[in-house]
């Protein structure tokens, strides 16, 4: 409900038609017994709970191992887990190849500590007695698997969401952009390599849900994760590879991947992708500019060029953005 | 006094009646668009990620072009002066004039950094300026005085959000550097007094909003009372006047005088709000409440270890399931008005799976201890979308 609703004004709307008699039923209905959601309280403190439950869990069973004993601790997280699926199972619709609607609220956030609680399970034997060995891929395919088996059967993003993560932890790195960046691990190439294969395999992933038509609505998860990972490995191979021409080649495949991906949201329709690739273009320009520029041959008039370079591009980047909104829009 | 087009304006608050209808799934997609078209407005807002985007996008302009002319007049010995800042902010005031007369922008990112650009401006060329006149002693009244006139004046001229926290937020440091001059009396009464002013601006916005007056300042009296709420319990909360008064005092760690009244105030207060939030049906109040009771917690733990750590977040978290399970179940059918049901909007919210890319974010190291609860809408990779460009 708006602060100043105006019901008066549908009486009105009404006569002229532009109300159905149905639609007018309902507002009638809606005016006299308003009702309030509370879904995304309930969520959120659905969700708190669950992070402050594991964590509280895994810590306290953490600091008391040595009182409890291994056997407890696994058959109690293996009694969580089971008891979770059992739950989940019980409730699931079947599968299909669109979309799924939940039973309810709490469905999802039990299955979500049941996956937990089976990821721990998982951890804690390689770890206390390293079921796998030093077979490190298995260690990491058999979560992954599982995790992209329950987000597929159960349709969950969240944990679609960790399943890529787990690609890309299988992958040899780590997929979340926070790690990434805060912890700087881009100082090999082969970990550039693995980071744009690991971004090029979403984003062909991303297609295939479209062409295939199997769940379409997880398109936008690969397409989010792809374009950050493959752009910022790009970037990052433009750096790493500074002082050497072959630089300018991994500047010039994140301009053209930017370009592409710029054309391809139009026929998705997705106005945060055209965003994304936008800004990405643009770091990729401004590195290039700011590389001619720095090559010396501007001599004393740098800064003031760098600063007139940055005041027009924001300009143009800005009428470059609200142009394509606006065809968005219309189209 | 607003700039917008009053029509325009009109509409545009009929769109979001529409619209929040349609949600509700009174209103067909047809019978909306149809409304749509007869109530249009060529006023210009867009997501909240293209907002940040051009709102980044035009603080680099500002700041660049500032710049630009700064260096092309630094022989000069005119920007050594506080009038320098003035002239700037007057200056970007005329911009921002200009482009929202002729773009129509409202709420758009670009109108809402050059607003913040001429507050800026403004409000630090008056800080140097008294600085300038006499050095001797701060000037912390008369800059919130300044601050105040300033952001009352911008959000009644664009009617902005952000410049309507800020009113709030200056006339509270008016109240609290002005207040400290009354000697011990006045330092014994501080929060109180605060307090009181932060009701007083609660009910104020509470009674406002219904003014054929404020009709197109709702959101604003929105910002106003959840802002208020906040500070209302921050002004009492034991933690913040222990702080407050151990500083003011030059008295670290003692423990405060009449200490028990804030305990209660700590306490009692975020559980009021939620009752009354949900007995008035108020869901500004409610929510404040909710995030305050987490305030509460951090407060008494900050004291009081009466449980480890893990244990009291076991606990916690087994406590929050069980409640928003009985939530859930309880209102299984809609009572007093209220459901778990989601609306039907693609809000933002929905719409980029800030849930789904929250959760991977938390949980992606198998599963590890979070570290961060807190963050629950502070992370997500969304933003970073906008921050690429502001290197």
């Amino acid at each position: 409900m708006t602060t100043h609703h105006n019901y008066e004004i549908y009486d009105e709307l009404h006569t002229e038609k532009l109300v159905s008699d149905e639609s007018f039923e309902k507002l009638q209905q809606r005016r006299s017994n308003p009702l309030l959601s509370v879904h995304w309280e309930v969520k959120t403190v659905l969700y708190l709970g669950i992070t402050l439950l594991t964590g509280g869990v895994g810590t306290l069973v953490y600091k008391n191992i040595d009182t409890i004993g291994h056997q407890v601790i696994i058959a109690f997280i293996a009694l969580l887990t089971v008891g979770c699926f059992t739950y989940s199972f019980k409730h699931k619709k079947p599968y299909s190849r669109s979309r799924v609607e939940t039973p309810n609220t709490f469905f999802d956030y039990v299955l979500l500590l049941g996956t937990l609680s089976f990821l721990i399970f998982v951890g804690y034997l390689q770890y206390q007695y390293t079921i796998f060995g030093t077979n490190y891929g298995l260690a990491t395919a058999i979560p992954m698997v599982a995790l992209f088996y329950i987000a597929y059967d159960f349709d969950h993003i969240g944990i679609l969401n960790m399943a890529i993560a787990n690609l890309g932890v299988w992958m040899g790195v780590t997929a979340t952009p926070r790690h990434l960046l805060a912890e700087g691990t881009f100082n090999s190439q082969s970990i550039i390599f693995a980071y744009l294969a690991f971004g090029l395999l979403l984003l062909a992933a991303a297609w295939c849900t479209q062409k295939f038509v199997i769940k379409k609505h997880f398109k936008f998860t690969y397409e989010h994760y792809g374009i950050h990972a493959s752009s910022v490995a790009l970037l990052a191979g433009y750096f790493f590879n500074y002082d050497e021409s072959i630089s300018f080649i991994w500047l010039f495949a994140a301009l053209g991947l930017s370009v592409g991906l710029y054309f391809d949201s139009f026929k998705e329709k997705s106005y945060y992708f055209a965003l994304l690739s936008v800004l990405y273009g643009y770091f990729a320009t401004s590195c290039l500019v700011f590389r001619i520029l720095s090559m010396d041959t501007v001599g004393e008039g740098i800064i003031a060029m760098g600063m007139m370079y940055m005041t027009l591009s924001a300009v143009g980047v800005i009428f470059l953005l609200t142009s394509t909104y606006k065809k968005f829009k219309t189209a | 006094m607003i700039i917008h087009n009053k029509e325009w304006l009109n509409n545009l608050k009929l769109q979001e009646q529409f619209e929040d209808d349609h949600d509700a799934g009174c209103l067909t997609d047809n019978e909306l668009k149809n409304l749509k078209a007869k109530y249009f407005s060529r006023l210009t807002s867009y997501g909240i990620l293209m907002r940040v985007g051009l709102f980044v996008l035009t603080l680099i302009i500002v700041a660049f072009s500032t710049g630009m002319i700064s260096l092309v007049l630094a022989e000069s010995h005119l920007i050594e002066n506080f009038m320098w800042p003035l002239i700037l902010g007057i200056g970007n005031y005329f911009i921002l004039e200009k482009w929202v007369k002729d773009n129509y922008h409202y709420g758009s990112g670009v109108d809402n950094a050059l607003i913040i650009t001429t507050a800026g401006f403004l409000i630090g060329g008056f800080g140097w300026m008294m600085d300038t006149i006499d050095n001797s002693q701060s000037h912390f009244i008369s800059i919130s005085l300044f601050t105040l006139a300033v952001s009352v004046y911008l959000s009644l001229r664009f009617a902005d959000l952000l410049m309507s926290a800020l009113s709030c937020l200056s006339l509270l440091a008016f109240i609290f550097f002005a207040w400290q001059y009354l000697g011990g009396f006045g330092m014994a009464t501080l929060p109180f007094v605060l307090m009181l002013v932060s009701g007083g601006i609660y009910y104020f916005s509470k009674r406002l909003i219904k003014h054929p007056k404020a009709y197109y300042y709702d959101h604003c009296l929105h910002v106003l009372q959840i802002l208020s709420l906040l500070t209302l319990y921050l002004s009492g909360n034991y933690y913040v006047v222990n702080e407050l008064s151990n500083e003011l005092h030059n008295t670290p760690g003692a423990p405060l005088p009449f200490g028990f009244i804030f305990w209660i105030i700590t306490i009692l207060l975020p559980l009021g709000y939620i009752a009354w939030g949900i007995k008035t049906r108020n869901m500004i109040m409610l929510r404040v409440g909710l995030l305050l009771v987490a305030g509460a917690v951090y407060t008494f733990r900050t004291y009081y270890h009466v449980l480890p750590i893990e244990v009291a977040l076991s606990i916690g978290g087994a406590v929050m399931l069980l409640i928003s399970y009985a939530v859930i179940k309880y209102l299984k059918t809609p009572k007093q008005g209220f459901t778990t049901a989601p609306l039907k909007r693609s809000s933002v919210l929905d719409h980029l799976n800030i849930e789904s890319i929250i959760i991977g974010e938390t949980f992606s190291n198998t599963g590890a201890a979070p570290t961060n609860p807190g963050s629950r809408f502070g992370g997500g990779s969304a933003g970073g979308g906008g921050s690429s460009a502001g290197y």
